[in-house]
């Protein structure tokens, strides 16, 4: 009994050494800035402004972002990319968990990163005009173009 | 790597989202009664744990009890969940933990306890995992096998 007593504490010890490191990448990810991260190229945004969402085909928060995209800047560009058809794209800006959506100026530049569908709905509270992107009423399916 | 997005499987429709917070319920109860059935060195736990997973894989997460007993006491006091999941790799992953469950049983019938407890510590591990970090490993190997099978 008391070997067994033993072996659960180091197993539930590894769990929650795990669950520290992954907490800790969270964050990391979470808290990553756009400062550094490389242009959106113009065919990938249709040329103007755009949101780039990438997705997986599991990922049920993704279609919250769209669904608040969709309500709060109705008209603007909105591009869909699956991370795991395309994971050098998803490599590129730093991606490692759905939905991470990033929003590019006309110049391409990434002006924002977004973990999460939360974080794009406090983005859009925070920023109070549209930022004046393409019209395009459905999301572009960027795998597929 | 090329600058622009190549061309591949486009999305599949997913079904409706559910409560994580159910998945996660469900992975923390099947973590502590390994764990407490490992403590005691009762083996039935294997295969008893085999079948309440097993209805939810089979019969869908209206079968599972340890899902309705969170649908029903749980739930309702928590409120609604911020956001949700898809119920497919949570599934697989029930499915996975299933297999190996049935595994440690017949290792249990055969004599070979040490291989049995194993195989159920490891689902015991991971369920504890996956109910205190959200990582669910099973829900991870559903995406990869189903990126790989869309590219075939």
């Amino acid at each position: 009994m008391t070997s067994r007593i033993l072996i659960l504490f180091l197993l539930g010890g590894g769990v929650l050494w795990l669950r520290s490191l992954w907490q800790r990448r969270q964050r990391a990810d979470e808290n990553r800035q756009s400062d550094g991260l490389p242009q959106v190229p113009a065919a990938l945004r249709g040329g103007g402004p755009a949101w780039v969402i990438f997705t997986t085909p599991t990922c049920v928060a993704c279609r919250s972002v769209e669904q608040i995209l969709a309500t709060d800047r109705p008209g603007e560009r909105v591009v869909r990319i699956d991370a795991t058809v395309d994971p050098e794209l998803a490599s590129r800006w730093e991606v490692r968990r759905a939905p991470t959506t990033l929003l590019a100026d006309a110049d391409g530049n990434v002006v924002a990163r977004l973990v999460g569908a939360e974080a794009v709905r406090r983005y859009l509270n925070d920023t109070a005009s549209p930022t004046t992107l393409a019209a395009d009423s459905e999301p572009l399916d960027a795998n597929s173009a | 790597m090329t600058a622009e997005p190549t061309t591949a499987t486009p999305l599949q429709p997913a079904p409706a989202g559910i409560d994580p917070r159910g998945p996660r319920t469900n992975q923390a109860v099947l973590a502590v009664g390994l764990a407490v059935g490992f403590a005691f060195g009762w083996w039935p736990v294997a295969p008893v744990f085999a079948v309440v997973l097993g209805l939810g894989v089979a019969l869908g997460p209206q079968w599972g009890p340890v899902l309705v007993a969170y649908r029903h006491l749980l739930a309702p006091r928590l409120g609604p969940p911020t956001e949700l999941e898809d119920p497919r790799p949570p599934r697989f992953a029930a499915a996975i933990g299933v297999g190996f469950l049935a595994a440690a049983t017949v290792a249990f019938l055969a004599g070979a306890s040490v291989l049995g407890w194993v195989l159920t510590l490891i689902v015991a591990a991971l369920a504890a995992l996956a109910a205190v970090t959200g990582l669910c490993v099973g829900c991870e190997m559903y995406v990869l096998i189903s990126r790989l099978r869309g590219r075939r």
